[in-house]
């Protein structure tokens, strides 16, 4: 019945103009009927109709009463509790300015994590028919669901008869070659029928098809998204069967999808798609081109018969590599498979399996651990779940927990309100008004106030993410696709508005419903017993306040200096104008040749540019986190120990200005056929080899690997992140052991990226068409390290000033409440005689008492919970006594202040006034 | 008015009501024709208490209504007991029958 109400009341709200149409149409009818009796009782028509609408009497009366029943008084009284509850609330702005903002706070950051969660973890994928679609996964102990190889997906599409399609897809970066530059995008190899599969058809043009899935290099084809074509294409209406140029790679465009398909990854929306069956190809042309112009621009370079050979082997080592690409031992495939009609997953499942079984049967591979498993695509992707759902919660729980702090905020603010408003509350009960009216009446203030801060917290999201967005690296090739604010997002936010709105208006609307009449009506009444249990519970709340004002400002005061202390070990680091240009040839297939030589030739050319002060290489970039750690044994001890280290070109010490200590800087003669050589840091001198002068010792590399001579020691540095001890380090010359990866470290003299075409020249020139286009300074880089430490700041800092507003206002509210309910006894004691100085330091002792009390409880928390954010904090103890002295006398002060207005007033009165006051 | 008709006592048209509808869903203007019917023309049903009786059965859940086709095939809104107007029904019958006896009782004294 309760439902049935419910139901009758919402179908109303939504067409309550027909409410009152049908009412009529019902006592039309009415009347008709009647009309028609009397012509049958013989009366003529038109009398006939009078004594039908005579006999009806009061209409109006009726259609009310019936407006009222079918759910119309429900929406006139929202509609007459939101009116009210409008002019209320912008009666007193301020206090819903201040409501609002703390509310948007919380909202803005929930449903900023939850637009990223939502994007990552719970977006299906962007088809219009995901009937019987499925994820296929293949798993063995190690890994739940791991992707398959291309051989393993031909045999399960092959063998399998339960799908209408399986596809298989994995994303790869590509470099498109424009006209002006070359551009990492983000692309899928993808199985010739993964449209169909997925019956996503493209806008213009044709989608890939099975007849496209030839041989590589015989017939290639690339579909494009809509936002290549927009931004690269202009939106050309002719491009179908223009070039586009792949990893150096003519590919024919046959078609440009939707704007809406980005591709089957939540993470990157991508936007170029092409079949797997080129992939050999991609490759192999990379490696021929830059084989062919290093033959072709070094000609001079004199290589012995025996390294042309050793490249050849090598080349075709790598081509064996690259097409292994397509063979079984390589599992890089995702699967996605569409359901015949009618099929269950149990049963799809069953012949995978057994599939999967023959497979292994047939290869020997072990027949144990291999499992399959189907998950529909519209569920969560298993994969992501696993890895994303747990930390998703803890993010979550996080930021409901500001939530629920921005809510008590508010809460505190309604009930110290309520106190204000409790005579009209008094008289809206004492003329008759009902308790849940009054209730309704308060929770539709606190609602509009919430959904206010919903609206609030919306901008807010859509700066913190487009700032985020912003700082998040490859930014031009749409890293995140989709981080937007979807219906989903939206629904999301008004829900927390809702639920917030809820949660802090209850407590204050139910408080507030049940004054002391009649104390009430007698303005505010004796200092008295009966609001004493409020009372208590505003003081927790206002002390609990303080608290957590206290936490959050210390935590910001804590990362505002550690900010400095970080851009000050940065300007010291990276004062100076370095710029970063990473070359990766084998992110991009180039396995080959660019060996010593040519980076011994980039480093002199670069280094002969007149702006560039010194260049060296390494294959570790400073400030980066993913250093390589490596096991070495010390010659003449059993015991490897885990070191982390970099290869380094010539000039690495001189360019980063990290001083040697003792022994000597690597020379040009540090080559492959030199003995092999490493400079350690200061702290592995001291804590691996003792402090004594290491130079002269010598370590096995890796487990028993070759033996490198210590011939220098340079002082610490930074390694990965700012502020942190410095750790056991040391350094290789980079034609000793060359690695595959390699970063362009340059100093200038004037703008470092200004540098980057003549850098650019210098390198084409020596015969790579090795893509150079990421390039960054390294204060960018320490910029972004610093990035988490000036949000925490920024972030902490604004709670925190809000939680210390809305504190301070709470200790005003509840000095000011209790001075009025002691007014009479003031009054008393001041006509006996108190000074005012005694009444001043009465009232003030409350207020600071209650700041006190918080404070002492925010230490605790501070000093129990600032080691967890220990991490982000360079060269800050988590508990740095002058920020938690400072906080603390700061928030004492503004306790004071809140509480000095009211206790001036108190000291002030009139005795007379005050005693007559009742 | 031809016929001297009898005021409803207070409170018993809404069982009234529910009986008349106890017979099968009828539009507002059938129930009072019902009523008047089965009372043989003793009682007058009042358009002014009728409707806001119904709606307020309604509300009360002990009846239903939706929209659909009269005799003469307008549309009108029927009216039907629900399950717990039935229930209402048989409270309210076994109460009416101990109020007749129980009057009937003190007016056949003296």
């Amino acid at each position: 019945m309760w439902l049935g109400g419910l139901y009758r009341r919402v179908r109303a709200l939504l067409r309550s103009e027909s409410i009152h149409t049908e009412i009529d149409e019902e006592v039309q009818f009415h009347i008709d009927m009647r009309t028609e009796e009397n012509v049958r009782a013989g009366m003529a028509p038109e009398e006939a109709r009078r004594d039908a609408e005579r006999r009806f009497g009061n209409r109006t009366r009726i259609k009310e009463q019936g407006y009222e029943v079918r759910g119309g008084r429900w929406i006139e009284t929202l509609w007459q509790d939101l009116r009210f509850g409008v002019r209320v609330l912008l009666k007193s702005p301020g206090f819903t300015f201040v409501c609002a903002v703390s509310l948007a706070v919380g909202i803005g950051v929930n449903t900023t994590v939850f637009s990223f969660i939502n994007t990552v973890l719970f977006k299906p994928l962007p088809v219009s028919n995901t009937e019987g679609l499925v994820y296929f996964f293949e798993s063995n102990q190690k890994n739940s669901y791991q992707p398959s190889s291309y051989a393993n997906y031909l045999d399960y599409r092959e063998q399998s008869g339960l799908f209408s399609g399986l596809m298989a897809h994995a994303p790869v970066p590509l470099l498109v070659t424009w006209d002006d530059r070359v551009e990492e995008i983000n692309s899928e190899v993808i199985s010739g029928n993964y449209f169909s599969v997925l019956d996503v058809k493209p806008l213009i043009g044709r989608a890939i098809i099975p007849e496209d899935d030839q041989p590589a290099g015989t017939h290639p084809v690339a579909v494009i998204s809509h936002k290549l074509w927009e931004r690269r294409f202009n939106s050309d209406p002719s491009i179908i069967g223009k070039q586009l140029t792949l990893n150096g790679n003519g590919f024919t465009i046959i078609g440009v999808n939707e704007p809406v398909f980005t591709g089957t990854s939540n993470e990157i929306s991508t936007d170029v798609w092409v079949p797997i069956t080129q992939w050999a190809s991609i490759v192999q042309r990379w490696n021929r081109t830059v084989r062919t112009a290093e033959q072709a621009k070094q000609p001079a370079e004199k290589k012995g018969a025996s390294g042309q050979r050793n490249a050849q082997a090598e080349t075709a080592g790598a081509l064996q590599q690259q097409s292994d690409r397509l063979n079984r031992g390589h599992n890089w495939l995702s699967i996605v498979g569409r359901l015949r009609p009618g099929v269950s997953i149990e049963q799809a499942q069953a012949e995978m399996t057994a599939i999967a079984g023959r497979v292994q049967g047939s290869y020997g591979t072990p027949p144990e651990g291999l499992k399959v498993s189907l998950s529909p695509v519209t569920k969560m992707h298993p994969g992501a779940g696993q890895e994303g759902l747990p930390a998703a919660l803890l993010i979550m729980v996080v930021t409901s927990l500001i939530l629920a702090l921005c809510c008590v905020n508010v809460a505190s603010l309604m009930l110290a309100r309520a106190a204000v408003r409790q005579r009209e509350f008094a008289i809206r009960l004492a003329i008759g008004g009902s308790r849940r009216r009054l209730i309704q009446q308060l929770l539709t203030e606190s609602v509009l106030i919430s959904l206010a801060g919903g609206v609030l917290g919306l901008l807010l999201t859509f700066w913190i993410t487009y700032s985020l967005l912003a700082f998040l690296p490859r930014g031009e090739a749409s890293f995140i696709a989709g981080v937007e604010i979807d219906k989903t997002v939206l629904a999301f936010s008004v829900l927390i508005s809702l639920v917030a709105g809820v949660a802090f208006g209850l407590v204050p609307a139910v408080n507030a419903s049940k004054p002391n009449l009649l104390r009430s009506l007698r303005d505010e009444g004796l200092s008295g017993g009966g609001g004493m249990s409020k009372m208590s519970l505003r003081r927790v709340l206002i002390a609990a306040q303080i608290a957590v004002s206290l936490v959050l400002l210390i935590s910001a005061g804590l990362f505002v200096r550690s900010l400095q202390n970080g851009q000050a070990l940065s300007r010291d680091f990276t004062g100076d104008k370095i710029l970063l240009l990473s070359l990766n040839p084998k992110t991009y297939g180039f396995k080959i040749k660019y060996g010593n030589e040519f980076y011994r030739q980039v480093a002199e050319r670069v280094g002969s540019i007149p702006e560039v002060r010194s260049a060296t290489l390494s294959h570790a970039l400073p400030l980066s986190l993913d250093q390589d750690s490596t096991s070495i044994t010390l010659e003449g001890e059993g015991e490897p120990r885990s070191v982390s280290h970099a290869v380094v070109g010539t000039r690495y010490f001189e360019t980063l200005k990290i001083p040697l200590v003792r022994g000597r800087d690597f020379t040009p003669g540090d080559n492959e056929s030199a003995p092999k050589v490493a400079v350690v840091n200061e702290t592995m001198a001291r804590t691996l080899l003792g402090g004594l002068d290491p130079v002269g010792r010598r370590f096995h590399f890796g487990n028993g690997g070759e033996l490198y001579e210590i011939v220098g020691v340079a002082h610490d540095s930074q390694y990965t992140t700012f502020g942190k001890p410095p750790r056991p380090y040391f350094y290789v010359p980079i034609y000793q052991r060359l690695q595959e990866d390699i970063t362009l470290i340059v100093r200038t003299s004037g703008e470092p990226l200004a540098l980057v075409p003549a850098l650019k020249r210098e390198i084409q020139d020596l015969g790579g068409d090795l893509p150079i286009f990421d390039f960054k300074t390294l204060a960018d880089v320490s910029e972004l390290q610093l990035l988490p430490v000036q949000a925490a700041a920024t972030l902490l800092g604004v709670l925190g000033v809000i939680g210390l507003t809305v504190a301070a206002i709470g200790i005003y509210g509840v000095t000011t409440y209790s001075f009025n309910q002691r007014r009479h006894e003031i009054g008393i004691r001041l006509a006996l005689g108190a000074r005012q100085g005694q009444v001043l330091k009465m009232i003030l002792k409350e207020g600071l008492g209650l700041a006190l009390a918080g404070i002492a409880a925010g230490l605790l928390i501070a000093a129990g919970t600032t080691h967890f954010v220990s991490g982000l904090l360079y060269g800050v103890s988590p508990i740095d006594p002058t920020t938690f002295a400072a906080v603390s006398a700061l928030l004492a002060a503004v306790a004071l202040a809140a509480s000095f207005i009211p206790a001036r007033k108190a000291a002030q009165m009139n005795p007379m006034d005050a005693m007559r006051y009742e | 008015m031809a016929k001297q008709k009898a005021d409803l006592l207070q409170g018993t048209l809404d069982m009234l009501i529910l009986k008349a509808l106890a017979g099968g869903p009828m539009h507002g203007y059938g129930v009072g024709q019902r009523i008047e019917l089965l009372a043989e023309e003793m009682l007058k049903v009042e358009e002014g208490s009728l409707y806001p009786a119904l709606y307020r059965l309604e509300e009360r859940g002990w009846v239903s209504s939706e929209w659909g086709k009269s005799d003469n095939n307008r549309r009108a809104r029927f009216y039907a007991l629900t399950a717990a107007g039935r229930r209402q029904l048989g409270v309210e019958e076994e109460n009416w029958r101990r109020l007749v006896l129980a009057v009937g009782k003190v007016m056949q004294t003296a």
